[in-house]
């Protein structure tokens, strides 16, 4: 039996909040791709398995892990996040904003080509930038590209970002998914982008099979010489664990991209078989409106805080594959984690104090939704609804269709229920999102309390801030606020799991487990993929 | 029935597909939540779902809707599904062919396998055998599928076995041998299911056919007794099963998602639900319409079999 | 997948044996289900986060789950609602499926031909489907399921319901009764209804099964008993998910599913062949 993926120390924020109190070992991404192989080889085929729907290739309208997976390897962004949770550039030679943080200047590189050999310029990043800006495209992740009021194309080789207010975040957000860079003609051609990529990256669609399969071929004119290494690339849908399981241990597949918790374990006893797992900043959120009774009252929603075993629940609903949290979004795997504060502990005496001070000295029922897809929220509503029970809050559970649950209860005000959040490139995006009402969605209706204002202008001025240790002032202020006060249960962060044979070497394990670029890996002699 | 009656059999079809339509679009219009929310997801705002409602055509009146739709399908165009982006037809095509060699191959198995079983249990029903035969049926109809699958897969394609791939699809034209490999599990486990019910059906069958006159008038003539079981009887009781496989080939076709999940096999049944979830109108229209088709088409030729099998529906 | 037709019955100790089987099984199956309602080891929405996933033990005799909730436990509180399922949705299929087919069969002509036109379309979409439109439309719970699979049943209810009426309805007492003046509903129910229950109880006994599968099957697409409650099938589904790590959890449901539903076939199937022949005995 291979033990998974041991790596020495826990470098990064040793011993942080959560990090040692899970008793599993973490791998630290940027030693992950570093392991001596010996001189990279090029050539064979790489077959991941990928789990649920994958449904476009289009990446401006991309909403699933899966099309970004995919979307990931058959274009490149202006920049790109490294393992280590920096940025550097990708298209990008070189960026900088002007001096009174108005606006971004970036630099493309030379030669590049996109697949259909057209030179990329200045033009094509307009004219990606401004289709997705456009309100008339509907694109999912608009918001979190930051706020740009234009794109300019200064010359052939030089793209201006004006911005409506001064934003130290853009390049790193300029690497998210939904801001992969599309030729110019690809963008004249949007109806078709769902099924026939204009890009720049390492490999070139060949065949595409809606929630089935991705097949694509090395682009040889790739403008990093020598890569990508892989000839072929094909990731395929399974939609079942036992089956994906199954096929790694029977070398059908290659790697797994995106492990469930509940395979974990049997992937690690395969012989031969690297499970990695990485600090990940994906969450469920509890969803308690902070401006309708019981929860506008501070104390309910403390006392729910302290009705939780944060080490317990996070054993439980990520199966020992997470690091517990303190109801806000910003985990180890963000720069700005505030490793200082401490985890809540549960006291359950105290919590029934709040409750009875609060009127609510019976505990009272509260209608909990539940959307079917992903399978963790309900796990997490299973959890939260026994420790909550303790102290008489009694949560009543509705497991509902996701679309339903999207057209009638996500961020409607209208009941109580658990969200889903991947990790996003910076702390503004996800901060944003979730507490301002004037970038984001203000999902848990607390923008206008005084916290929440506090919050909000924290926010805005960690926009403008380019100072590091200025910023790391202002997000621990956000963590700790919104740990005490905010509109949010979140027990646990789950980790980003893979599991690869050791024939495949230099894998992508990083936080963000979306982000699956595979121009690094190659194969060794003896995997399956290099005797086909 | 006898032949005459087919032009009406399949205008009485055409009708019931006709309904079908209507059917699946009111409920699938009905429920909550549209293409736009399934595509944008928590990137969902008011303005968003309007502008991609009106880029989509879903902000139009539901009879024209439907009407463009059956337009398109009367002239041969199966639409746009709404959110994969991409004409309909050839996705369907693809899955559609998936399918029927599924099903085909799997009712071909069961047959092979039920109806021998069947005739021999009927014949000396009441013995052991027959006792044996029928008990072993209820253990195929009482396993849920998604735990035979998954039993299938960690027995045969994990080592130390590993005889066959766990799961996925190779296409004929690319590898005959790969098709093949990659259908046996997941045909394995719809052959037990459907083999005991089309033994049971196939059992019944037959024993009605040995108690009736027919038989008996054969039996009196002095016919051996094997000729009278396997040209008479059988050839009568087959009536039955046909009818039972017509039944099972539109099962196979739209209502095996869980073992097309479990196998990751790109059939019909997955497009449907996932069409359903993501309330993709064209998409859930179309892949009906075609089961239905199908369970339409099967049923006429199970009934012209039927009538071309047996004498006593022959005549008229 | 239906029966068609009836087969002859076989011999009579065979015939006891299955009645007798079926019968056990099944009131094995309500009686759990009875005590579960009035006693489990431990209440079964119970949660353990020290203890998941335990081997049987004589604390947890069927082990526990993901949870550490005690996996005996939810079998018998689970077997009421799983019991409900199958029983309800066959007994909304049967309350739809009967009347219509009965007037149907009896008053033919372009009622009949109307109605059938519509069984058919309903017919050609795949049950799970159906039910899945309709559960999806109607929302989540216990309820909505039972009606969700027991609307989807009820299209099958008439089509064999009625082919046994109309060839009910040419036999000579239904002339009978039609020549004395006996009213339309007297006819449906008073004579046709009575003769044709052998195949509707075996139609019945299959379906339960039928219903139980397919509220797992909706479990499986996540539209299942709303948590932290389950029925078995809810139970095989979540287990079914370690089953590479662990089978214990998936065994007490498992076995529970399938008793049940051979019981309730065997159950159906004696039953119908006693029928067959008090039906013979009466008409010699």
């Amino acid at each position: 039996m291979a033990p998974p993926r041991v790596v020495p120390a826990l470098t990064r924020r040793a011993f942080g909040r959560g990090l040692a109190t899970t008793g599993t070992v973490l791998a630290m991404p940027w030693v992950l791709g570093r392991r001596a192989y010996g001189e990279a080889k090029p050539g064979g085929q790489l077959t991941v398995a990928l789990y649920k729907d994958l449904r476009t290739l289009n990446p401006i309208m991309g909403i699933f892990g899966n099309e970004w997976r995919a979307t990931c390897n058959l274009y490149n962004n202006l920049t790109r996040l490294t393992a280590k949770g920096g940025v550097e550039g990708d298209l990008a030679e070189s960026y900088a904003p002007s001096a009174n943080g108005a606006s971004w200047t970036f630099t493309l590189r030379q030669g590049v080509k996109f697949h259909d050999g057209s030179a990329l310029t200045a033009a094509d990043v307009v004219a990606t930038i401004e289709k997705i800006l456009d309100p008339a495209t509907a694109a999912p992740y608009k918001a979190e590209l930051g706020p740009i009021a234009a794109v300019k194309a200064v010359d052939g080789r030089t793209v201006r970002f004006d911005l409506a207010s001064p934003y130290a975040d853009l390049p790193k957000a300029l690497a998210s998914a939904t801001a992969r860079i599309v030729s110019e003609r690809g963008i004249a051609d949007f109806a078709k982008l769902d099924s026939a990529p204009h890009g720049t990256g390492p490999f070139i669609l060949k065949e595409f099979a809606p929630n089935d399969h991705v097949l694509m071929e090395r682009n040889p004119n790739y403008f990093r010489t020598g890569r990508p290494y892989l000839d072929r690339l094909l990731l395929r849908v399974l939609p079942d664990t036992t089956a994906q399981v199954a096929a790694l241990e029977n070398r059908e597949v290659d790697a797994i991209g995106d492990v469930e918790a509940d395979s974990f374990a049997r992937l690690s006893a395969i012989k031969g078989v690297d499970a990695a797992q990485v600090v990940g900043g994906t969450f469920n959120n509890l969803v308690l409106y902070a401006n309708q009774p019981p929860f506008d009252d501070e104390r309910v929603r403390m006392a729910l805080r302290l009705a939780m075993d944060r080490e317990q629940m996070t054993a439980a609903i990520t199966g020992g594959l997470g690091t517990p949290a303190d109801d806000e979004p910003i985990s180890a795997a963000y720069e700005y984690f505030d490793k200082t504060l401490a985890l809540r502990k549960q006291d359950l005496a105290k919590a029934r104090e709040l409750l009875k001070q609060a009127g609510h000295g019976n505990g009272f029922e509260h209608r909990l939704v539940v959307s079917n897809s992903p399978a963790s929220r309900e796990k997490t509503a299973v959890v939260v609804q026994a420790m909550a029970a303790q102290i008489g809050i009694q949560f009543k559970i509705e497991l509902m269709d996701n679309a339903r649950y999207g057209a009638t209860i996500w961020n409607k005000g209208v009941a109580s229920y658990v969200g889903n959040y991947g990790t996003r490139p910076t702390e503004d995006a996800i901060l944003s999102k979730l507490y301002s009402a004037k970038y984001g969605i203000d999902e848990g209706r607390w923008a206008g309390t005084e916290a929440g204002k506090r919050v909000e202008a924290l926010i805005e001025q960690g926009r403008a801030v380019t100072d590091s240790a200025a910023r790391r002032k202002i997000y621990d202020e956000i963590q700790r606020i919104t740990s005490d006060d905010g509109p949010f249960i979140i027990p646990n962060f789950f980790n980003s799991l893979y599991a690869s044979w050791t024939y495949v070497h230099e894998w992508p394990a990083l936080a963000i487990n979306t982000e699956m670029r595979l121009e690094e890996s190659w194969l060794s002699p003896e995997a399956p993929g290099r005797k086909a | 029935m006898a032949l005459a009656l087919l032009p009406r059999r399949i205008f009485y079809g055409l009708v019931s597909l006709a309904i079908l339509s209507v059917i699946i679009f009111v409920c699938t219009h009905l429920l909550p939540g549209d293409a736009a929310t399934a595509i944008l997801g928590e990137g969902a705002t008011p303005a968003a779902l309007a502008a991609l409602r009106a880029r989509l055509g879903l902000d139009q009146p539901a009879p024209l809707q439907f009407a463009h739709w059956l337009g398109g399908v009367l002239t041969g165009d199966f639409g746009v599904s709404t959110t994969l982006n991409q004409p309909a037809g050839p996705i369907i095509a693809e899955r559609f062919l998936n399918s029927m060699a599924l099903a085909l191959v799997t009712i071909f198995c069961a047959a092979a396998i039920a109806i021998p079983l069947g005739v021999v249990a009927a014949v000396r029903r009441g013995s052991r055998l027959d006792g044996t035969i029928l008990t072993a049926s209820y253990v195929g109809i009482s396993i849920p599928d998604f735990v035979l699958g998954p039993v299938l897969i960690l027995l045969f394609a994990v080592p130390p076995l590993a005889l066959f791939p766990s799961s996925g699809f190779v296409a004929f034209a690319a590898s005959p041998a790969g098709w093949i490999a990659h259908l046996v599990l997941p045909v394995a486990a719809l052959t037990v299911v459907l083999t005991a019910h089309l033994m049971r059906q196939t059992r019944s069958g037959m024993l009605d056919v040995l108690n009736s006159d027919y038989v008996r008038t054969a039996r009196l003539k002095g016919l051996p007794e094997r000729l009278v079981l396997w040209r008479h009887a059988l050839r009568n009781a087959l009536g039955t099963t046909l009818a039972v496989l017509a039944l099972d080939l539109g099962y196979l076709m739209g209502s095996i998602v869980i073992i097309e999940e479990i196998f990751a096999y790109p059939g019909l049944g997955r497009l449907i639900v996932y069409a359903v979830a993501n309330r993709d109108i064209p998409l859930v229209e179309d892949v009906a319409l075609v089961i239905g088709t199908v369970y339409v088409a099967a049923n006429l030729v199970a009934d012209i079999a039927h009538a071309m099998l047996d004498p006593r529906l022959a005549r008229p | 997948m239906t029966e068609l037709t009836a087969a002859a019955p076989p011999a009579r100790r065979q015939r006891n044996a299955y009645l007798a089987l079926g019968l056990a099984l099944t009131l094995a199956a309500i009686a759990a289900a009875a005590l579960g309602l009035l006693y489990t080891p431990y209440p079964p929405a119970r949660i353990d986060l020290l203890h998941p996933l335990a081997r049987p033990s004589l604390g947890h005799l069927l082990g526990t789950d993901r949870y550490g909730r005690d996996v005996l436990s939810r079998v018998l509180a689970g077997g009421w609602r799983s019991l409900t399922l199958g029983f309800g949705a066959t007994g909304l299929g049967l309350a739809i499926g009967l009347p219509v087919a009965l007037a149907t069969a009896y008053y033919r002509g372009a009622v009949d031909q109307i109605v059938m036109r519509f069984v058919d379309a309903l017919l050609s979409i795949p049950t799970l489907v159906f039910a899945l439109l309709i559960i999806v439309g109607l929302g989540p719970g216990q309820a909505q399921a039972i009606v969700a699979l027991g609307v989807a049943a009820a299209p099958k209810f008439v089509r064999i319901v009625r082919s046994a009426a109309l060839s009910a309805a040419s036999e000579d007492y239904v002339t009978a009764a039609k020549a004395r003046g006996e009213r339309a509903l007297y006819v449906q129910y008073g004579e046709v209804l009575p003769n044709i229950w052998p195949p509707v109880i075996v139609e019945a006994s299959v379906n339960i099964g039928f219903a139980l599968m397919g509220g797992a099957a909706l479990s499986y697409l996540g539209l299942g008993t709303q948590p932290p409650f389950a029925d078995w099938g809810v139970m095989i589904n979540e287990a079914q998910k370690q089953i590479s790590v662990t089978f214990w959890p998936l065994l007490g449901p498992a076995l529970a599913i399938s008793l049940s539903i051979i019981g309730f076939n065997l159950f159906g199937e004696g039953l119908r062949d006693r029928l067959h022949l008090r039906a013979a005995l009466a008409d010699a």
